[in-house]
């Protein structure tokens, strides 16, 4: 069973995206998604952590950590491995940031791999993924794009990619992606102009 | 006027003896603070201590919530600086305080403490600190010493 944890994206796209990618190339294994926050029904998530083959943890970085919840989460989570619950699965995690760079989730991706450690659980593979306003940009752009957007997703691959080592449950070297399409300078103008636009359409309607 | 922000016991805290001064605002677990309110602090403040314990190498959930409500003094625009994309700061003080980092704990590994390195200068990268200083403490009584660090 491959265990999905949906940690919040408090960025743009990709969350159901992000899990229908992993579900599809893992289509024979059940495929059980949670998501994270304050309420949650305990009992299962022990059941389900204990018999998951794989866990993948899918969050938005913010200021080069996972949220406060996801972080609670994970202190839960080892407090549970003290008090005796018994983790095999390999741990996978996708981080996602609104900044050009990929490997501003690193240090993230770094303090997932330190909780592991702590709860005995065996590193898979970490993909970090930046630029991840793009999609936004590409479908809100023009009509045409709407039709595109599934192929020119540079994300896509990269998820795919990520999703053949869960099916597969082995382990690899941590992956760190941006838009390569669009030049850095590029993606600053292009989130810019949308931020000012909507700052007009906000400041309009008050 | 400086800005702490620590996730103690009440108790410990005091223990402490911090010397405050009248404007100087401090951030706890018993003193909950809105997110506005803690934005306009941080935007004015000349120094920044977030005091946390270590976990996984990085700061505790109460720190990087209280961090998390910042969100408006940052962007939404982005900006290139040090050949990176970073969100704009906005606040007043930017480039003009100090940040200090001291993270507790009894069993920080040496992986731990350089990631808690890492996020506590990259952090002052985004949030534009002049500097940032970083400090790790076995036990909560050292962290007295810092009375020698803040202002």
């Amino acid at each position: 069973m491959i265990l999905f944890l949906d940690g919040g994206y408090t960025l743009t796209a990709g969350n159901e995206a992000c899990a229908e990618i992993i579900q599809e190339c893992t289509q024979k294994e059940e495929f059980i998604s949670v998501k994270i926050e304050e309420d949650m029904d305990w009992n299962s998530v022990y059941r389900y952590l204990e018999d998951a083959c794989a866990i993948v943890l899918a969050a938005g970085v913010y200021l080069d950590s996972v949220s406060s919840g996801v972080l609670r989460f994970l202190e839960k989570v080892e407090q549970a491995v003290i008090g005796g619950e018994s983790i095999g699965g390999r741990f996978y995690a996708i981080l996602y940031t609104e900044l050009y760079e990929g490997e501003q989730t690193s240090v993230a991706m770094e303090v997932l791999k330190n909780f592991c450690a702590h709860a005995n659980i065996t590193w898979g593979r970490g993909l970090g993924i930046g630029g991840n306003k793009m999609e936004t940009l590409r479908c809100k752009n023009s009509f045409w794009d709407r039709f595109r957007k599934n192929l020119s997703d540079f994300r896509t691959d990269s998820l795919r990619e990520q999703a053949l080592f869960i099916r597969e449950k082995i382990q690899g070297t941590d992956v760190y992606i941006n838009p390569q399409a669009v030049s850095r300078k590029g993606y600053i103008r292009k989130i810019n102009q949308k931020s000012k636009k909507s700052n007009r359409v906000k400041f309009a309607q008050n | 006027m400086k800005v702490i922000v620590h996730d103690l016991q009440e108790k410990s805290w005091q223990e402490l003896g911090v010397k405050l001064q009248e404007k100087d605002i401090v951030i706890g677990e018993s003193a909950a603070c809105t997110g506005g309110e803690i934005e306009c602090a941080m935007g004015s403040c000349c120094q920044l201590v977030l005091i946390s314990r270590c976990v996984y190498g990085g700061f505790s959930p109460f720190v990087q919530g209280v961090l998390e409500k910042c969100r408006k003094q940052f962007g939404p625009f982005l900006e290139m600086r040090h050949g990176q994309t970073h969100y704009e700061v906005k606040s007043e003080n930017k480039n003009t305080f100090g940040m200090v980092c001291c993270f507790y704990g009894d069993n920080i590994t040496p992986q731990e403490e350089q990631s808690a390195r890492i996020q506590s200068v990259s952090d002052g990268i985004s949030l534009q600190a002049r500097g940032v200083k970083i400090v790790f403490y076995d036990t909560i009584d050292k962290i007295s010493r810092l009375k020698g660090i803040i202002l």
